[in-house]
């Protein structure tokens, strides 16, 4: 099943790279697609839609939660969207070349769990409708669905499953959007590979897992990241490291590591204050470094190796924290295989600073 | 009638070359007979196997009838062996599946040299006449051997050749079964060549021959 | 292993490189018995697996369908609404029956590879660079999965596009397939949309799915859609039970032949081993000794039969599978994996039934032989009468079997029992042959003119060839039977099957589009030109006895329903029988298979479950209806449209006029203007070529092992005939010396050799007829429920017989070549005591 799925996958990120390279597509020159240039300003709501000229794009939520017990709770939520070929107008319906694929995963306090769904573009089966056109937010993939009441974003219901637990979110923004980079324009190496990249750091979540009285009521804070581009990662970068994180004192911080097989790795963030301001981080303003690496079963029969624990330290605001784990087995077994999962946030002394996402991709 | 001159041959077992016969020579007249004697081994049967262009010489010749019975093909010395030879064998070798009488006229058959009023004398002289719709297995191994004799006998052939015939029966019959042979032989005015090795049967015949080292030598 | 027995057992195996021709038909023997037995089993096993696999589709497992109750095909929009619904199972199929201009009937699949069920993803996939290949399967311009069998036969290469019979183009073929996918062409679900012109999927197959979701879809689904459980591979396993033990009982067949081999080459190596065997037990081997000896012989011999025997078996079942992968197809709709999966349980069968085969021709006689006393010798004369003795008690047992065959005819009620009294009435014949040998040489014999002696010696050696001939005289006539009786089953089956042909599919045009209106399209004044008649079906599918049945409204007026063939019927007259159903109400025409299968007599009264509730009929008569697998009721349109809502049009019969040369061009032109796609009519003589076509192909694989049998059987001739000249060739030399020409020499064998084969063709011809017979009458109808008439031909057999004068020719031109090899050799050694 494993290779079958992984084909699949390869279908949606790699049609001209080998399976084992999951990651090619996003370095692909994206030749007949649209590029993604500075100085274009993202506008609202017209580009929550999908931007099919583009080769890649997604919806990506990820919220981090606490039960009753105060004990914490993970979800994430993803839809990626894939062009085969540039899409051309007389192509649609089963003609399309548009690829959907879907990622959910769970982090409780006994374990994660995650699925994965792909789906045809075209046919209705998946995609995101254009809030102008139609005046809500959809993005769906058969029965998840994130729709939200009005002419916005949000306020809006999730719902999706994990396996057979069915989990619907009730999501509210408390912020604006941020647009990260230079006004949405994210620039992912010297080479000039970038890609446009707003998020919604704020979000209150309510989420329910399961049905009746078994039902688990949860409450935190959700993030969702928007990008899309033709070619994301240069030839030489081998996957990222990538943080979310809410701080316990209101500010919100995203930070990336895109590796380099050769040199000095692609650094890169965003400072987002409680009012709102952003602020972007450039390599030198960053500090990020891992400080413990574990082995850990990855699922596919075999175990990996991944850099767990982190130290991230800002020249401005001077600050330093730890990041580790909520537990070390949050690996998304999928098509394309990465850690996705609850971390926790101490400053130097070792008390808690906040909470939020790592994402770790390419350790193959 | 019957005339060899150098004649050779020889067979290899395994890495030894055995040579039976060594530049022999022989000369037999029509109407003769003429035992051939010697050791076991010594190439008698291969001498007669030669002769009636069964096997094939090393060198030498040999003539019969004026015949090149060395060099001729295969073709001509099957004609030549149903039309003037009969060969005797100590096994009687008849056709288990005919009758007496299909067994003693098969060569004649062959030759399409068939004489009744000889057949009859045939049967008579060698005491077949109570045997004739039977079938080999159901006669004695004396009587099986009378019918041989009968068959190579029927067409009249310029040349018998006999090898060890009463070599299967015992003394008595042998002796019984050898005098009709040689007198039939006779008055048929065939030659007789017969291989033996006992100096009873020899001396039934005109001539006696020791063949020794590959050659002949004459017994007197 | 002690010394001793090594010893033993190398004295006894000598005799195999002593004798590598006798080696080689003892091998050839094993080896093409066991091949062909195999090859059969290993495509019985490969279809049942494939049955079992009916549950799944493409490797995803499929335990309902979702159909349209109209046959009109799934809405797109319901699909999606049911996937987001959440009902996950689902997933999309397309299947299209197209043809190629040769008249190749070709199978379309279509889905969504995207949407199957995560099930579907097994380890089975051969790994390379799949991520292009599924880029380009989903994308334009396509490509079509074509199994490598397939492409063969079609001699389409990667990356060619195969042109169908009305033009259209498939997709760029790749050479490869998914599970289940046999030997259909799989294309993505957008390409057969593109293909066929339809924005509909032909059903939807629902996945592993649970009871509460099974009932939450069965409540949500339109009442124009049924949800039906997905009962395939049951009915695929009845359905072609009988198929598969027609193929057992040739195999088994063929297997019985190249035991008569073994059974040859054995008494020739017991023949050449007398002597060792006494010499070893007057060297004091003890008899045990012997016997374990033997039996390890056995042992080996098995084995290697098995293994080279399974190898013929994959090869001959790899070249045999496409032609009958193909006729499953077409008549039972049965997908068969068109790679070739084993089963280790068929080796194991195979060399079950080798061994028991040895021990049987092997290691009885040789034990049998050392029963005897040392001393005993085996005298011409005392082989002769064992001989005689064995033969009148192999004729006594022949008189045996022919008397339990001609009782249990009688019972027979199964095809496993048919073919079980078929084997007896073979066998008895085969038993019965020397004995019939032996008569004919008597007669032969007494026919020639006493003078004529050599001729008479000629006759009379077959006395002395009979041992050697006799197993090859059985494995000859039996060869010869089965060529007879099932050429002439499969001939009477064509000759019925294309008059009945003639007379059903008597319209010029059928028309398969369900969404076009026939009273429209009569109406119209475009076709008065050209229409002369139509005849519009209209049907539904259920289930009748357990069996998948269908009934069919047909117009009683058309043309076809006019001239209705029928077997059995109510009344005076066939016509007056099909007056009645046209006229009065309640009657109802049935297949041969309701009246064979289900025992339905004319007047008879059927039970149908229709929309009103159950209904009952009374038969009118009954039609015939070759090759269908299923049972069918023809009831007049009216009834079938008043009784089963959900009724669904089975196809359009138009009747063009023939005073009108551009007919066929008028109406195509016509038709496509009313919305008619290409592929959605097909003609009266594409219709018959396919008929025919799929007719010749499901029978190929019997014209394959009747040709394989006979091979075998000339290969036990061959080997006799060797056998004999080994055995005797001093008897030969004796007689060269005696003054035999070459050619008489081998006329002398080719004599006996000729009447013994003269007497096999003579007794296979009543045999083959008798053997037909019962095929045709008997097994035929329990086994598919319909009757034909028997045809015999004498032409066929005459072929044979040139066939046998060829095979005994090709033998004795072998056999000439090796005297002329050995004769010097046994001339130069006459006389010597042997």
């Amino acid at each position: 099943m494993k290779r079958l799925l992984a084909l699949v996958g390869c279908l949606l990120l790699s049609p001209a790279l080998a399976a084992q390279d999951v990651l090619g597509d996003l370095r692909d020159q994206g030749l007949g697609f649209a590029q993604v240039t500075p100085g274009k300003s993202l506008q609202f709501p017209r580009d929550h839609a999908p931007h099919p000229d583009y080769r890649i794009e997604w919806w990506y939520l990820t919220a981090n939660l606490a039960d009753r017990q105060g004990r914490h709770w993970g979800l994430q939520w993803t839809l990626f969207r894939q062009a085969l070929s540039p899409p051309q107008a007389d192509l649609d319906g089963w003609q399309s070349s548009q690829m959907w694929m879907a990622h959910a995963a769970l982090t409780t306090p006994d374990g994660h769990f995650h699925e994965q769904r792909f789906a045809r573009g075209g046919i209705g089966q998946a995609g995101v409708t254009d809030i102008e056109r139609v005046g809500y937010f959809n993005a769906w993939m058969d029965d998840w669905q994130w729709r939200s009441s009005g002419a916005a974003l949000l306020p809006a219901e999730l719902r999706f499953t994990v396996g057979d637990r069915e989990i619907s979110l009730q999501l509210e923004a408390s912020g604006e959007l941020v647009a990260n980079g230079i006004d949405g324009y994210s620039q992912k190496s010297a080479q000039g590979q970038a890609s446009y990249y707003y998020s919604q750091p704020h979000i209150r979540v309510r989420a329910a897992i399961g049905q009746g009285p078994d039902q688990i009521s949860l409450d935190g804070q959700g993030w969702l990241d928007r990008e899309w581009s033709s070619q994301a990662l240069a030839p030489n970068q081998q996957g990222w490291d990538w943080f979310s994180l809410h701080l316990d004192d209101g500010h919100k911080l995203m930070v990336y590591q895109l590796r380099h097989d050769d040199g000095e790795h692609w650094l890169s963030g965003n400072w987002i204050e409680p009012s709102g301001n952003t602020r972007l981080l450039d390599r030198n303003a960053i500090e990020l470094k891992s400080t413990r690496s574990r082995e850990i079963e990855t699922g596919d029969g075999r175990s990996r190796v991944l850099p767990l624990e982190w130290q991230l330290g800002l020249a401005e605001p001077r600050r330093r924290w730890r990041i580790r784990p909520l537990y070390d087995q949050q690996w998304m077994d999928t098509t394309i295989p990465y850690w996705e999962g609850v971390v926790l946030v101490e400053d130097e002394t070792g008390a808690r600073a906040g909470i939020g996402y790592m994402e770790l991709t390419g350790y193959d | 009638m019957l005339s060899i001159k150098q004649l050779s041959k020889s067979y290899q077992y395994a890495d030894v070359r055995q040579n039976v016969l060594q530049g022999l020579d022989f000369e037999m007249d029509a109407e003769s007979s003429i035992a051939l004697l010697g050791e076991s081994g010594s190439g008698k049967s291969t001498l007669l196997h030669l002769i009636a262009g069964l096997d094939r010489p090393d060198s030498g010749e040999i003539r019969f009838d004026g015949r090149r019975v060395d060099s001729e093909p295969e073709s001509a010395l099957a004609e030549m062996r149903r039309e003037q030879l009969s060969l005797v064998f100590q096994q009687f070798h008849l056709i288990s599946t005919l009758t007496i009488t299909d067994n003693i006229r098969f060569q004649a058959a062959l030759c399409q040299r068939f004489d009744p009023q000889y057949e009859g004398e045939l049967i008579e002289r060698l005491g077949l006449g109570d045997q004739l719709d039977k079938y080999p297995y159901q006669l004695s191994r004396g009587q099986q051997q009378r019918v041989a004799i009968a068959r190579a006998m029927l067409h009249k052939p310029r040349l018998v050749l006999a090898d060890e015939p009463t070599g299967n029966l015992d003394e008595a019959s042998s002796l019984e079964v050898m005098g009709l042979f040689s007198d039939l032989v006779k008055r048929a005015g065939s030659g007789l060549l017969m291989v033996t090795h006992s100096q009873a049967m020899a001396a039934f015949m005109d001539r006696r021959v020791n063949l020794h080292n590959g050659r002949l030598a004459e017994i007197e | 292993m002690k010394p001793r027995f090594y010893w033993i057992l190398k004295a006894l195996l000598s005799h195999y490189w002593r004798h590598p021709w006798q080696t080689l038909f003892l091998s050839v023997g094993l080896v093409a018995g066991v091949g062909l037995w195999s090859a059969v089993q290993i495509i019985n096993q490969h279809a049942e697996a494939s049955y079992r696999e009916a549950q799944s589709l493409l490797g995803a497992q499929a335990s309902y369908w979702i159909r349209s109750r109209r046959d009109e095909g799934i809405e797109q929009a319901l699909y999606i609404d049911l996937r987001r619904a959440g009902f996950r199972q689902l997933f999309p199929l397309v299947e299209l029956e197209v043809s190629t201009p040769s008249g190749v009937s070709i199978r379309i699949i279509a889905t969504d590879l995207l949407a199957l069920p995560d099930d579907a993803y097994s380890d089975s996939d051969s790994p390379g660079d799949f991520s292009d290949t599924w880029v380009k399967f989903v994308q334009p311009p396509y490509r079509a999965w074509v199994p490598r069998v397939l492409a063969d036969e079609l001699g389409l290469k990667q990356g060619e596009q195969l042109r169908l019979r009305d033009g259209r183009l498939l997709p760029p073929a790749l050479i490869q397939a998914r599970e289940q996918q046999g030997r259909q062409v799989l294309i993505d679900i957008g390409a057969a949309m593109a293909l066929s012109g339809s924005d509909r999927f032909s059903y939807l197959a629902v996945g592993p799915i649970s009871p509460r979701d099974y009932q939450q879809l069965a409540a949500t689904l339109p009442d124009h859609l049924e949800l039906v459980e997905n009962q395939q591979h049951i009915d695929l396993q009845e359905l072609t039970e009988s198929l598969h033990s027609h193929l057992t009982a040739m195999s088994l067949l063929s297997f019985a032949v190249g035991l008569f081999i073994v059974f040859n080459a054995v008494r020739f190596s017991l023949w050449y081993r007398r002597a060792t065997l006494l010499d070893l037990r007057l060297m004091g081997c003890a008899t045990h000794q012997l016997f374990s000896a033997i039996l390890l012989e056995t042992l080996v011999w098995s084995l290697l039969g098995t293994a080279l025997g399974f190898a013929l078996g994959i090869l001959l079942a790899h070249a045999l599978l496409p032609g009958l992968g193909a006729s499953l197809q077409s008549l039972y709709s049965a997908t068969v994996e068109a790679e070739l999966g084993l089963s280790s349980m068929t080796l194991l069968q195979a060399w079950g039934i080798t061994l028991l085969g040895l021990v049987w021709a092997l290691g009885w006689p040789l034990y049998r032989q050392l029963q005897q006393s040392s001393l005993e010798s085996g005298s011409s004369a005392r082989q002769q009468q064992d001989e005689a003795i064995a033969r009148r008690r192999l004729a006594l047992a022949a008189l045996v079997l022919a008397l339990i065959a001609v009782l249990a005819y009688g019972r027979i009620s199964s095809v496993t029992q048919g073919f079980m009294v078929l084997g007896l009435m073979l066998f008895a014949a085969a038993w019965m042959l020397p004995l019939l040998l032996a008569a004919g040489l008597r007669l032969a014999a007494w026919l020639v003119p006493r003078e004529r002696l050599t001729m008479r010696w000629m006759v009379s050696d077959g006395w002395s060839q009979m041992p050697a001939f006799r197993s090859a005289m059985m494995a000859l006539l039996l060869a010869l039977t089965a060529n007879l009786g099932v050429g002439t089953l499969v001939d009477s089956f064509r000759n019925a099957f294309v008059g009945w042909l003639e007379v059903r599919q008597s319209a010029d045009i059928y028309l398969r589009a369900p969404r076009l209106d026939i009273q429209q399209l009569k109406a119209s004044p475009s076709t008065a030109s050209w229409l002369v008649d139509s005849h519009h079906r209209i049907g539904i599918t259920t289930r009748w006895r357990g069996r998948p049945t269908l009934v069919r409204g047909i117009e009683p007026d058309a043309p076809d329903s006019l001239a209705l063939p029928l077997s059995r019927w109510q009344g005076d007259t066939p016509a007056a029988a099909l007056q009645a159903w046209r006229e009065q109400a309640g009657k109802v025409l049935v297949n041969e298979q309701v009246h064979f299968l289900a025992g339905i007599e004319p007047g008879d009264r059927v039970s149908l479950e229709t929309d009103n509730g159950l209904q009952e009929y009374e038969v009118a008569g009954v039609f015939y209806d070759y090759g269908n697998p299923y049972f069918q009721f023809y009831l007049p349109d009216r009834v079938v449209a008043s009784n089963w809502q959900h009724h669904y049009s089975r196809g359009i019969a138009l009747w063009l006029n023939h005073d009108n040369s551009a007919a066929m061009q008028q109406a195509e032109a016509v038709l496509k203007e009313l919305g008619a796609q290409p592929g959605d009519w097909i003609s009266q003589a594409q219709v018959r070529k396919l008929s025919v076509g799929i007719f010749d192909r499901t029978f190929a694989i019997t014209a394959a092992m009747n040709a394989l049998t006979m091979i075998v059987a000339a290969i036990a001739l061959l080997a006799s005939l060797l056998a004999i000249l080994q055995e005797r060739l001093p008897q030969f030399a004796q007689w060269r010396a005696l003054g035999l020409r070459q050619g008489e020499q081998l006329l002398l064998v080719a004599t006996p050799l000729l009447i013994f084969c003269a007497i096999a063709w003579l007794l296979s011809i009543p045999l083959g007829a008798l053997l037909s017979w019962v095929l045709i009458y008997k097994l035929n109808i329990i086994s598919f429920g319909w009757s034909m008439p028997l045809l015999w031909e004498f032409m066929p057999a005459l072929q044979l017989a040139g066939v046998v004068i060829v095979i005994c020719g090709l033998t004795l031109l072998l056999v000439s070549f090796q005297w002329r090899r050995k004769m010097p050799q046994a001339l130069a050694q006459l006389g010597e005591t042997v």
